[in-house]
């Protein structure tokens, strides 16, 4: 990588926005797991024809470009593996419009999921995905990883909301799909293809979101359990129940201590499992009552405690504890592997069952907590990347929780996506056949693999050994 | 940082320049689910990297601020340039443009004539409790420390400034001076004899004052300080004045220094303060988690970077419409009171809180 490319992108983007330098392309080097590889450079641009520019000079240079947003991703899918241009999209921040005729919204890549919620929130519409790093993950990360959030156990993921994308394909030429419209049967959905293909089809610059009335009424409860199996009990029975909460999110005991450590938001530290249940609604009688039900269901299972929250402030310091838990992990551990997996709602107290089994198997704390009603469970397994005993338990204790959730009807994302650290597990979840077709889908949009390469489908490496083959700096270990 | 202590990355300038641009501020420790303390880590990353520093550096940390009696002289030396006339020549000559110190002279504030000279010296009875001057706090604020003091009188304490206090050290804890700092450390803990609550009127000392014990880990005496330091706001609001306050019709709003709201989690106690207050009303300002940009000797140091955090917080002060912007620290009071419009009162909360229970009303007054 020569310095006269540095300058000649630089042309493109304006002065201070390429930078090649050791001490500054190292913050574009991680994302939000212990994966870290440097980047030969990267490249903030301001507009849809800058990316379009910039991706054709990497084309012709033959260089491999990654885009990012916060990265703040949980699968490795922004880490420049194999080095190349990182094309960071952040600078694209704006809302450009909040559509309240069409009740839509147009958003650059770059613009923070909270601050469109706060957005159209103020004008009474609601973007329900909500993943728990909404104030920094970017919308064009959440189309790139199809993310979710508590919410999408009543409102559906990122995917149910795009209706209209603008894709930088790899030539460098710009296509525009769908646009402000619910319903689109124009053949085959192009557009879905680029939703959760993290960035290795095409580069996302603006989205189309569509959006919802904001519910008037929200009511938050919490139930402590003293035993996690009549949690998760009490989850498969709600979820029976004919009720369709707005929210019912598990955190076992681990994960509610080292979040009281952290905020004092006054969980119960002796319970060994918490259910978080919200319901929200038109009316406030209607969302309460279905919250009723659901605290009958879990002092049915012997909940010690069920609270309803009074006020708004209090909701949200029970929001505030629920997304520290992921980072909160970092206390106990130097490093996590957070997983993602996915079974179907009856299978949650199986999962649970099994994830605790495989803990005791291999000695390693797994805590777990996630978004337990729609059968989306992030068992962490905590341990330091500096000992290669621990290491190798892990992908042990890794490779059996993918397989107990691929056995009982699950798959191994929900809502991180598969990036670098679940692509030797693909052909397992998916079968051949389908892995083949995804490759053969990506040659047609990217033939000559400069889009984020290596991502997404198995290496030649396999399985064995899969975590000590990730990009990681000996030593190194952020996240 | 990690990179270079690891090895992945060498200490070249462009590196530490990053690092160096690095407020301390604390927002990113107060908010860390993970509890990455990062005021720690940096203090530590600067001692060990540190550069030659140049001589004005070592005239500042050593001489300047490393004795009270250097400081007071130096600041009379100011209040002479203040008030000989050479203030205005140098000002009106543009002489400090051509120096490059124009923006840096308006951070001086108005050297008052007295100086609060701790010797012991007490007022009130009751619970004891010791006040803590500092460098800044005791000359160009002196008023604002003995309001202090009187405030604390008021609120049933017997409040006294022991002798042989001098300055707290965070400036040359910032500044990767770890031995200089632990020597103010060991001065200050060995002033500070006795019972009862440490108070300071100046947030980035109060978080210096409470890291003592994490900075003089083999000084068994450090631990039982650190507890007993209160920020002012703190010590008041957990107790009872011996009268109520008098009504003061007043919009405020209060700029929560990053040294209270990050560093020690205090945010509370001031708002419960203004409340008990009748006629004040607080307006709170957006972005309040936001730094001023001042900084501790930021604004000199990255004079750009500064400017700009002042504009926001000035900006998002004058949206609040507030008569006053009250603040807890010094270097938050300079730095506002050079961005803000002359409408617009730059105080500490102490002040504020002085004229509404130690100050007669006007009407008493008359009377």
């Amino acid at each position: 990588m020569t310095s006269s490319l540095a300058r000649e992108l630089e042309r493109i983007v304006g002065d201070g926005y390429v930078h090649d330098a050791p001490s500054e392309i190292i913050a574009y080097s991680y994302d939000g797991t212990f994966q870290q590889r440097r980047p030969d450079l990267a490249v903030s641009p301001a507009t849809t024809e800058q990316v379009a520019a910039v991706v054709k000079i990497a084309a012709r240079e033959g260089c491999p470009i990654i885009a990012r947003g916060a990265s703040s991703g949980l699968a490795g899918g922004t880490i420049p593996e194999r080095g190349g241009i990182i094309l960071n999209l952040a600078r694209m921040d704006r809302i450009l419009e909040i559509d309240t005729a069409n009740v839509c919204a147009v958003v650059e890549a770059g613009a923070i999921t909270l601050e469109l919620q706060q957005a159209v929130e103020k004008v009474g519409l609601f973007y329900p995905p909500d993943p728990a790093s909404s104030r920094q993950s970017t919308l064009g990360g959440n189309v790139a990883c199809n993310s979710g959030g508590p919410r999408c156990l009543k409102y559906g993921v990122t995917r149910d909301y795009v209706t209209g994308l603008t894709v930088v394909l790899a030539s460098g030429e710009v296509l525009k799909l769908g646009g402000k419209l619910t319903k689109n049967a124009t053949g085959p959905q192009l557009l879905q293809l680029f939703i959760g293909s993290e960035g290795t089809l095409g580069i996302v610059t603006e989205a189309i979101l569509k959006l919802l009335p904001l519910p008037r009424a929200r009511v938050t409860a919490t139930a402590a359990f003293p035993r996690v199996a009549h949690a998760s009990e009490a989850v498969a029975r709600i979820m029976a129940s004919g009720i369709l909460p707005c929210t019912l999110e598990l955190m076992d005991g681990t994960t509610i201590n080292v979040v009281e450590d952290f905020l004092e938001a006054g969980l119960p530290r002796d319970a060994q499992a918490l259910l978080l249940m919200e319901q929200d609604g038109a009316d406030e009688d209607m969302a309460r009552r279905d919250v009723e039900a659901m605290a009958g269901v879990c002092r049915e299972l012997g909940a010690s405690a069920v609270q309803v929250a009074r006020d708004a402030a209090e909701r949200e310091a029970l929001w505030a504890a629920r997304r520290a838990v992921s980072p909160a992990l970092g206390r106990l551990r130097p490093n996590k592997l957070g997983e993602d997996i996915v079974v179907p709602k009856s299978q949650v107290p199986a999962m649970i069952e099994d994830i605790a089994q495989i803990a005791r198997r291999y000695e390693l704390p797994i805590p777990v907590f996630g978004h337990a009603g729609d059968g989306n469970l992030h068992p962490n397994i905590l341990f330091d990347l500096r000992s290669s005993d621990e290491v190798h338990r892990v992908e042990l204790a890794a490779r059996d929780i993918f397989r107990a959730a691929i056995r009982l009807g699950g798959t191994l994302s929900g809502e991180h996506g598969i990036g670098t650290l679940k692509r030797e597990f693909m052909t397992e979840a998916q079968g051949p056949t389908a892995v083949e077709l995804g490759r053969a889908i990506k040659r047609v949009f990217d033939p000559r693999g400069l889009l984020n390469p290596g991502k997404l489908y198995p290496t030649d490496k396999g399985l064995e050994g899969f975590l000590a083959n990730l990009p990681v700096l000996a030593g190194f270990t952020p996240g | 940082m990690r990179a270079i202590v690891e090895g992945h990355l060498e200490v070249t300038s462009d590196a530490l320049e990053h690092l160096d641009s690095c407020l301390l501020c604390e927002a990113c420790s107060h908010v860390c689910p993970s509890g990455v303390e990062m005021e720690r880590l940096g203090v530590a990353f600067r001692e060990t990297a540190r550069r030659k520093r140049s001589w004005a550096e070592r005239f500042a940390f050593g001489w300047l601020f490393g004795e009270l009696g250097h400081f007071r002289a130096a600041a009379r030396l100011l209040r002479l340039y203040q008030r000989s006339g050479l203030q205005w020549l140098a000002r009106r000559l543009g002489l400090l443009g051509l120096l490059g110190l124009s923006d840096t002279e308006r951070l001086l504030p108005d050297i008052p004539d007295r100086f609060v000279e701790p010797e012991g010296q007490a007022i009130g009875s009751g619970e004891p409790a010791q006040v803590f001057a500092g460098c800044v706090m005791s000359t160009a604020f002196a008023a604002t420390t003995e309001h202090t003091a009187e405030l604390l009188a008021a609120f049933g304490c017997q409040a006294s400034f022991p002798a042989g206090q001098v300055c707290c050290g965070a400036l040359q804890l910032h500044g990767g001076d770890l031995d200089r700092a632990r020597e103010l450390a060991h001065a200050n803990v060995e002033a500070f004899q006795g019972e009862g609550p440490i108070v300071v009127n100046a947030a980035g000392c109060g978080a210096m004052l409470k890291h003592y014990e994490q900075l003089l880990p083999d000084e068994p005496r450090a631990q039982a300080f650190s507890r007993r330091v209160k920020d002012v706001s703190e010590a008041l609001a957990e107790r009872h004045p011996l009268q109520g306050p008098r009504e003061i019709r007043h919009t405020v709003t209060l700029q929560d220094a990053c040294h209270l709201l990050h560093a020690q989690h205090v945010d509370k106690a001031p708002r419960k303060l203004l409340k008990a207050i009748p006629g004040v009303e607080l307006r709170e300002m957006a972005e309040p988690g936001l730094c001023c940009g001042s900084a501790g000797i930021y604004n000199v140091t990255h004079r750009q970077e500064s400017a700009e955090l002042q504009r926001r917080k000035c900006a998002n002060v004058l949206k609040t419409g507030a008569q006053t912007v009250l603040t807890g620290n010094p270097g938050c009071l300079l730095q506002l009171r050079a961005g803000l419009p002359k409408g617009v009162r730059v105080r500490h909360l102490v002040d504020l809180l002085w004229e509404a229970y130690c100050q007669p009303s006007p009407n008493e007054a008359v009377s």
